[in-house]
């Protein structure tokens, strides 16, 4: 996994990039399974670092056989259930393209305070970098086989798809643990409401590259913020 | 050890260190043990036991919890073990069918560990440096890493518990109250049972990230089985008919399911099996259907045939049956055998309604007869799908549901009547066949009338089905006349009879109103005779057997005969002698121009 700090020094705070790996195919059809692993994932990461009081909530996933856990709080699920629509409409927009859903928790600095002017600095202490690619399946051709022999080979390779699937969240959920477990001492003061955070999907109108383009505002962001790391 | 490292810890730490094991306890036996899951929860729980300090015990850690009766009686016992290991583990049991468990038998399919190691050096040795700031500042700091630290495993934990394959489990006998096989239970101790080598190549390990206080490590581990190999089914909530109904298909051991056995679709019975409806026939009694004279339809009243009551829903029933005709491809079309050991086809609907005739309307003819049942599973689907053409209301209607066989006591007998054709088995639209005793009944519920016949011989069987297609064809509102016939019982089919012959004109009316046409002398002057009858738009060629394919009603079939019979004894006594025959006969001659 491509992350790294280059401070030795413990009191300052270390900037993570954590990327997680790919996940598998996702039936583009399916708007429960890209919904789930969406869900699934970014609810994971906010459960582990948002550490103030939270009254965990249970949900199984509609098209997985996974359970993950909400914080319970009801801004925080209404934030993250829209920036999820708005990335599978994308996802639905650009088929077979490969994307990045980044989610970033910074704190707020007032930069150069003066009397007329009131800049703030963001500092990012942590950023996730989720990647998913959407595929369509492949469609067997209209072969001189019986509807049942279609159908059966269908569901078949469909049942397979979503045992690697669900294996590949299952998966994913776990680095999540992993990592976040690991890497905690640069986690803030535990504040008495959520972290700073942002929720960057991929979107339209970027640069030549509509998928990564929005790379380049982050890559910005963390070099005007005074604490380089590389990936 | 214990002891000496809850010395040097600091109070702030060492409350930290205790709740660490409650929370873990909490965590884990919420979601391990039945009724006590705090899924879902959504308000405050109300404050712990004093023993949990300043805070309540369910908000340590941020982490808001319901409480667990489970967790708090065992961690109190526990906690006067003086923070010795915390070993949980989590036991399938499978009830007996005394529907006793045992805590002892089972299966460990999970062990969770919760230890305090101290170091004897401790880890205030890194930080030497520090000792010269204030304790309490010093003392904050560590109380805040541990926290935080503790903070994060716990999210942890409550996700991975839900992670692990035993939740699926936990879910499943949770959610239903109903008394399962499988039960899940915990063991608390405070030192760890190794796993045999076997126990232990099959599971698997995850290890937390220790968190670090000033003298120790705290630690959580899980030792889990990846596969559960036995799963919390669930039950049935309706049982499977599996066994035949007897008194309405019959005997399992009738030759008609062993002819069944002997078709191509793999010993599948056709859909022509009725097996579901209860049928009013009782042919055990040895009488045909149950309706008695009175009940006898006169101007197509709707009969009050207890097997009728269905033939709205038989229709709703034929719409659906297209559907299940086809096979789908994830079910193995393996048949379920009864205890009657006939098998059935799970893709196929056994009905009851029983099939009809194609009549005219259907675009059938007179000698048309179901297709072979031969045929493979989708072409006898389709057959049916062919066939469904009207809607219930509709007299004309085929269906071609099934047929219904009563009990049948000759056996070769019922084999004539089925071996119509070679291949072609009962599968006859609109005509339900039941057998009593060595009488076979022939039964149209499309028009709700019934046909009584008692016939032993393939032949006679075919002559009658094809008179009745005649007559339907010809006259299908003389059926009234015919009301007589259309009854169950031989008696009442008598006593119509009867009345039709008393209403029937004469003979000799007949004759002398029939248009004089000339009769060619042929060889048999019954031929001369039935051209007479049909002199209007015949061929004088007409014989006997172009009238009799004609549509007819059975009233007229059952007249025509009658006149046949006089005619024959007309001319038996004309033979004799009579002369009052002979003048009839040679009438038409006379007037021969």
């Amino acid at each position: 996994m491509p992350f790294s700090f280059l401070a030795s020094d413990p009191t300052v705070r270390r900037n993570w990039s954590i990327s997680l790996c790919p996940l598998c195919y996702i039936a583009p059809a399916n708007g429960y399974a890209k919904y789930d692993c969406a869900a699934g994932i970014l609810h994971t990461v906010f459960f582990h670092r948002t550490l103030s009081l939270v009254r965990p909530k249970d949900v199984d996933c509609k098209f997985l056989e996974i359970t993950y856990v909400q914080c319970g709080l009801p801004e925080l699920e209404k934030e993250i259930d829209e920036k999820i629509e708005q990335f599978i409409a994308w996802v639905e927009k650009h088929p077979n393209r490969r994307s990045q859903v980044c989610l970033s928790f910074f704190d707020e600095k007032s930069k150069n305070p003066g009397w007329f002017v009131n800049k703030t600095e963001r500092i990012y202490w942590e950023q996730w970098f989720i990647n998913l690619h959407v595929t369509s399946p492949k469609r067997e051709s209209n072969s001189s086989k019986g509807l049942t022999n279609i159908g059966w080979n269908a569901l078949v390779e469909t049942s397979s798809r979503h045992a690697a699937l669900e294996s590949s969240i299952n998966e994913v959920l776990f680095q999540i643990i992993n990592f976040a477990n690991e890497k905690k001492d640069h986690i803030p003061a535990i504040p008495d409401r959520i972290f700073n955070h942002e929720i960057m999907i991929p979107r339209d109108d970027s640069s030549s590259d509509s998928v990564f383009g929005w790379n380049t505002d982050v890559i910005r962001r963390v070099l005007n913020s005074g604490h380089p790391y590389s990936l | 050890m214990a002891a000496a490292a809850g010395a040097s810890e600091p109070p702030m730490v060492e409350q930290v260190i205790t709740e660490f094991f409650a929370k873990s306890l909490h965590i884990i036996l919420e979601s391990r043990s039945p009724y006590d899951s705090s899924r879902n929860f959504t308000r405050p729980s109300p404050p712990s036991s004093p023993l949990s300090g300043s805070q309540p015990r369910d908000r340590w850690f941020n982490l808001a919890l319901r409480d667990c009766p489970a967790a708090l009686e065992n961690f109190d016992l526990w906690r006067q073990s003086n923070l010795e290991p915390l070993v949980i583990d989590i036991v399938l049991l499978q009830r007996d069918s005394t529907k006793t468990t045992s805590a002892g038998a089972g299966r460990i399919i999970e062990r969770w560990v919760i230890k305090y190691e101290a170091n004897r050096s401790g880890n205030g040795s890194k930080n030497t440096g520090k000792k010269s700031r204030s304790s309490s500042a010093h003392d904050h700091s560590l109380y805040r890493r541990a926290y935080s630290g503790s903070t994060v495993l716990f999210r942890s934990l409550y996700l991975v518990v839900r992670l692990l394959p035993a939740y699926h489990l936990f879910q499943e006998l949770n959610s239903s109250g109903r008394i399962r096989p499988l039960s899940l239970s915990h063991k608390i101790s405070s030192f760890v049972e190794p796993f045999t080598r076997a126990e232990d190549a099959d599971m698997k390990h995850y290890a937390f990230a220790p968190i670090e206080t000033h003298s120790g490590l705290l630690s959580l581990s899980v030792s889990y089985a990846p596969v559960l190999e036995v799963a919390a089914a669930p039950e049935p909530t309706t049982p499977m008919a599996t066994e035949l109904i007897m008194d309405y298909v019959g005997s399992p051991t009738t030759d008609f399911l062993r002819k069944f056995n002997s078709l191509p679709s793999d010993g599948i019975a056709p859909a022509c099996v009725a097996m579901t409806r209860r049928h009013s026939w009782s042919t055990e009694h040895g009488a045909g259907p149950s309706a008695s004279p009175s009940h006898m339809p006169t101007n197509n009243s709707p009969t009050t045939y207890p097997h009728q009551h269905s033939t709205s829903s038989s229709g709703k029933k034929r719409d659906t049956v297209n559907e299940e005709c086809y096979p789908s491809p994830p079910l193995s079309p393996s048949p379920s055998r009864s205890p009657s050991s006939h098998p059935r086809n799970p893709f196929f609907r056994y009905e009851s309604a029983p099939l009809s005739i194609a009549t005219a309307r259907a675009g059938g003819g007179g000698t048309r007869l179901p297709p072979s049942p031969h045929r493979k599973d989708k072409q006898q689907c389709s057959f049916q799908n062919e066939n469904l053409i009207h809607s219930p209301s509709d007299k004309s209607i085929v269906t071609n549901d099934l047929v219904r066989v009563g009990e049948v006591r000759n056996e070769k007998s019922l084999q004539k009547v089925l071996s119509f054709g070679k291949d072609d088995l009962v599968y006859f639209p609109g005509v339900k066949l039941a057998r009593t005793s060595s009488k076979l009944f022939i039964m149209d519920e499309l028009d709700e009338q019934e046909l009584v016949f008692a016939w032993e011989d393939k032949d006679a069987i075919i002559d009658q089905l094809n008179r009745i297609d005649l007559s339907d064809r010809e006259n299908p509102d003389s059926s009234q006349e015919a009301g007589g016939l259309l009854t169950r019982s031989p008696d009442a089919a008598i006593g119509i009879l009867m009345r039709i012959l008393k209403s029937a004109p004469g003979l000799r009316e007949r004759l002398l109103t029939a248009p004089a046409a000339p009769v060619p002398q042929e060889p048999s002057s019954l031929q001369r005779v039935v051209t007479e009858e049909h002199g209007s738009g015949e061929s004088s060629s007409a014989m006997v057997p172009s009238a009799l394919l004609r549509s007819r009603t059975a009233a007229d079939a059952l007249e025509e005969l009658n006149r046949y019979k006089e005619i024959r004894e007309s001319i038996l006594n004309r033979g004799k002698g009579h002369p009052r025959d002979t003048k009839m006969e040679e009438k038409p001659a006379d007037g021969d121009p």
